[in-house]
């Protein structure tokens, strides 16, 4: 539909001044994304303070409650407050989201590193890595759970692993296209130490993508926390985590749809509110994405 | 004739048939900063039979004109804010996609700057050559093929039955510019727009594709507007120039007159700064004529421009200049031009 | 045909790395892996039975060689919880998985390719904006909260479904569908939302190419334009997303395997973890990749279909 003449002059914005809340507008997925993480997280961090019960007391006389004032989100089958339990089982996810962000992405970018610079090394990385993205992560997180013994660090490790292979592959391809560049290679024709090319040159290009990407591995870790755990591969029983709370609540699933529903909606939000983080993040750093209207 | 006063006093020189009458098109974009007024009042015709060249620097709007004439500008960002183009009298602004249709490549066709991206890399050449004459001339598989074919074999492409079946990326650039042409003139169409036909091309294939377009013109008739900011092409294709400059026409004048007696500064700066071969041999560098070049730069087309939009980069600029926009005047001989000041060089 | 050939010869070393892998990951374990296979109620001599069981006392590459060697021939080993051939257990579940992935496979190319074309072509518009937004929602909510979700509203509130179960084929193709659509729908959601975007920004970028211009220039309507100038275009990095992509898709099908309680190799997964029953969860893991690298092998070789550029 054509535009009028009208409606573009009034879009135009008066000359130079750039409100604050422009920047809302041309960026409101990193804006909602944000706000909502923080919102989850601060309410997870204050668990200890604003949860009105233990999230582990039980009390099995008032088991499978409907949500009520005393217990807004009801109670599970063991009398526990599933809302305390929900506020305490963010603290888990956060915690898991940001190991395993770290982690694959520690791991990663020291192999993607090698691979980048060593010919010889680099065609059995890729090998490996491909060969790893061959098997469904979950898959692969659950066989790795089948050795250890559960526990949050393990659960850590063995959702990380399946991660590694694409931050190895962004890594090594921003080594290869920056070690083609006249510049790196004029620096390593004057003799320049090998480490400074690879902090002056190397890590700043690829910190942006990096940020976007490990922003998308810690919802995945986030989601995968959840279903290690409804597999009973997951989380110990004894932590609360939203995974385990869904876990658990399959059983009864047709008397009380709440103790898989409220973990199961913070789960979904947190994990939207970090996916649109990582847009809006992706958006803003990659100048090649046009700017709209 | 007599005109109406937002036209231009005269419409041209020779044989007075418009087939397209441009007239004060006004085509502006919006975006976040303002609004770019990129076409600004800008009125020409292209007669029957005749090849006019449209002149001017990257960012003068005049391919703006062109695509806005088969309505290829997606309409936000762009606004057409006034005026029409008329093609043998129907205002083409006023039609309607399903309509516009039946003109693309059937009545009007277009071809563009760059062979290389133009053709679609996974349909055949034969196919894309032959879809215009499926599509506007309802022709059976077969026939659009042998058409194809004919048409190949009419831009002087080797082996058209061949070729007909291969892909873009197994034809170089020049036969790929062919192939353009051969699409484009497929249905006959009565106006050709050649935006920047040549710039990306070898300068001798440049030559044998400006050949080429004067032989199908000679052939089928066609009327051409020539979109260039290369002069050497102008001289060699075009009866009528029209020079524009930050979207509006500054001048317009038979080719021989422009080249010989030109008006405005601005395309005296043009034809100055064109690199000429004529220097006799043995001439030591430091004694040559220095290309002359046009200070400064192209205006942003933001906002309202007050007085002459060349005025901040004319050698001849006063006062006047600076404070309101000269308006179109014809000098005689159909030579049209923009300038309070403008005379000998 | 030189293109199709190497293709097929760089399968090779990554299946062989996949059963490398796979091989070591019961290695790789920090405590004693014989220990916790028989689990935590094993007496010494349990554990020494199933370490004899398992080949676990003899050294390391010549339990490598051995087991490449049965691999080779087709066997996967025994089950340490059923004494079953893994091969067999494999088998048994085989089917209801299958029928399961492609009528997840088929809902998502069917449904999230158009889905992007349309958001392609009217993007930034209203329709645009709802589309993405609900394929970032299924990218957010677990799957079995989904399946629970549709279970919940479609089984025992509407009761038009029913609430788990599998049928085969053979006993009729109604039982068959009903029972799969809504496990095909719950689980392919994560899959369909990544195509659905990956088509379409891969439309965007085609029709902003001067080829789709010049082809408007030349009086093509819309839908033609569409459809025959860009999508084949864009069929390629879209192919490729349905290929890589089913990694995702085997994943959500596990899961969903365990909400319906549909009697496939995902749940045969889970149980075997439970009862740390690895030699089975070898196998799977064995098998799964090697479908996964065929898969994308049998889409390397469409590209020469789809993509003339592609030959040798």
């Amino acid at each position: 539909m054509a535009l009028t003449l009208a409606q573009i002059e009034s879009r135009v914005d008066t000359e130079g001044r750039r409100p604050w809340w422009s920047f809302l507008r041309r960026h409101p997925l990193l804006v909602i994304g944000g706000v909502l993480l923080v919102i989850m997280a601060l309410v997870a961090l204050a668990a200890p303070w604003i949860a009105p019960y233990s999230p582990i007391d039980m009390k099995v006389l008032q088991r499978l409650q409907a949500p009520s004032a005393a217990h807004l989100f009801g109670t599970d089958a063991m009398g526990r407050d599933v809302f305390s339990r929900v506020l305490w089982g963010g603290r888990v996810s956060l915690i898991v989201g940001i190991s395993v962000s770290l982690l694959a992405t520690s791991i990663g970018v020291l192999i993607g590193m090698v691979a980048g610079f060593s010919r010889m090394a680099d065609a059995l990385i890729m090998r490996v890595m491909d060969s790893m993205m061959a098997i469904p992560g979950i898959l692969l997180a659950v066989a790795l759970m089948a050795l250890l013994r559960a526990s949050i660090e393990t659960v850590v490790i063995a959702i990380a692993v399946p991660e590694i292979p694409r931050v190895v592959r962004l890594v090594r391809s921003v080594v290869l296209v920056i070690r083609e560049q006249p510049y790196v290679q004029a620096a390593e024709a004057i003799g320049t130490r090998f480490h400074w090319i690879l902090l002056r040159h190397v890590l700043p290009n690829a910190v942006t993508p990096l940020i976007v990407q490990g922003t998308f591995i810690s919802a995945s870790a986030v989601l995968f926390e959840a279903y290690l755990s409804f597999l009973g591969a997951g989380t110990p029983p004894e932590i609360p985590s939203w995974g385990n709370m869904m876990a658990e609540g399959r059983a009864v699933v047709q008397l009380a749809f709440n103790i898989i529903l409220f973990p199961g909606i913070f789960l979904g939000l947190t994990v939207l509110s970090i996916n649109l983080l990582g847009d809006g993040l992706r958006d803003m750093l990659d100048p090649k994405i046009a700017r709209r209207l | 004739m007599t005109s109406t006063a937002a036209r231009d006093p005269i419409a041209g020189i020779g044989s007075r048939d418009p087939i397209v009458q441009i007239d004060d098109l006004k085509v502006w974009f919006a975006n976040r900063d303002g609004i770019i007024r990129a076409v600004d009042g800008v009125s020409f015709d292209l007669q029957r039979g005749e090849t006019l060249g449209l002149v001017g620097e990257s960012g003068c709007g005049k391919s703006v004109t062109a695509m806005t004439m088969l309505q290829l500008i997606p309409s936000p960002p762009s606004v057409i804010a006034g005026g029409s183009i008329r093609y043998n009298g129907a205002d083409l602004l006023k039609f309607d996609e399903e309509r516009m249709r039946t003109i693309r490549g059937n009545e009007i066709s277009m071809i563009f700057q760059d062979p290389m991206t133009s053709l679609n890399p996974v349909l055949t050449v034969g196919e894309q050559i032959a879809e215009t004459a499926v599509l506007h001339r309802k022709l059976g598989r077969r026939a659009a093929r042998e058409l194809a074919v004919e048409m190949l074999h009419k831009v002087n492409i080797p082996e058209p039955q061949r070729r007909a079946d291969e892909y873009p990326h197994q034809f170089s650039g020049g036969m790929r510019q062919r192939a353009m042409i051969a699409a484009a003139l497929a249905c006959n169409p009565k106006v050709l727009i050649a935006d920047e036909p040549t710039t990306a091309l070898d300068v001798t294939i440049q030559a044998q594709i400006i050949e080429l377009m004067l032989d199908l013109k000679r052939e089928f008739g066609t009327s051409i507007i020539m979109i260039t900011h290369d002069l050497g092409v102008v001289a060699e294709t075009c009866a009528r120039v029209v020079v524009m400059y930050a979207g509006r026409k500054v001048e317009e004048a038979a080719a021989g007159e422009l080249f010989s007696a030109p008006l405005h500064p601005y395309t005296q700066g043009l034809l100055l700064a064109t690199p000429r071969l004529e220097t006799a041999p043995g001439t030591r560098r430091a004694d040559r004529p220095r290309l002359a070049e046009i200070p400064g730069m192209v205006p942003t087309l933001k906002g309202e421009l007050k007085g002459c939009s060349f005025a901040p980069r004319c050698h001849k600029a006063t006062a006047i200049c600076r404070e309101s926009a000269p308006k179109l005047e014809d000098r005689g001989n159909g030579h049209i031009v923009s300038c309070f000041n403008c005379g000998s060089a | 045909m030189f293109y199709v050939f190497k293709r097929i010869l760089a399968v090779i070393p990554v299946l062989g790395i996949v059963a490398v892998i796979v091989f070591l990951l019961m290695h790789l374990s920090p405590g004693d892996p014989a220990a916790l296979i028989a689990g935590d109620t094993a007496s010494s001599a349990d554990v020494e039975r199933v370490r004899h069981l398992l080949g676990l006392d003899r050294p390391l590459l010549e339990q490598f060689f051995s087991w490449l060697w049965r691999l080779l021939q087709g066997d996967l080993g025994v089950s340490v919880f059923t004494g079953l051939p893994v091969t067999t257990m494999i088998g048994q579940r085989i089917e209801p998985t299958l029928c399961l992935t492609l009528l997840t496979i088929t809902f998502a190319v069917v449904l999230a390719v158009p889905m992007g074309i349309v958001a392609a072509w009217k993007a930034g518009t209203w329709i645009d904006r709802t589309l993405m937004a609900l394929a970032v929602m299924a990218f957010s909510l677990p799957v079995f909260l989904i399946g629970y979700l549709f279970i919940f509203g479609f089984s025992i509130k509407l009761a038009w479904l029913p609430v788990q179960g599998f049928h085969s084929l053979r006993e009729g193709f109604g039982p068959f569908i009903k029972h799969l659509i809504l496990p095909a729908l719950s689980g392919g959601l994560v899959y369909m939302a990544l195509i659905a975007r990956m088509t379409r920004a891969t439309m965007l970028e085609v029709l902003g190419e001067d080829y789709i211009r010049t082809a408007r220039a030349r009086g093509v309507g819309n839908q033609r334009l569409l459809l025959r100038h860009a999508l084949k275009n864009a069929a390629v990095p879209i192919v490729t997303t349905i290929g890589l992509g089913i990694a995702l898709l085997l994943g959500g099908v596990i899961i969903t395997e365990s909400v319906f309680a549909i009697p496939g190799i995902g749940r045969l997964t889970v149980d075997s973890v439970l009862r740390h029953d690895y030699p089975v969860i070898q196998g799977i893991v064995l098998v799964v990749a090697a479908v996964y690298v065929f898969i994308n092998l049998a889409i390397d070789l469409l590209y020469t279909v789809l993509d003339p550029r592609i030959r040798y």
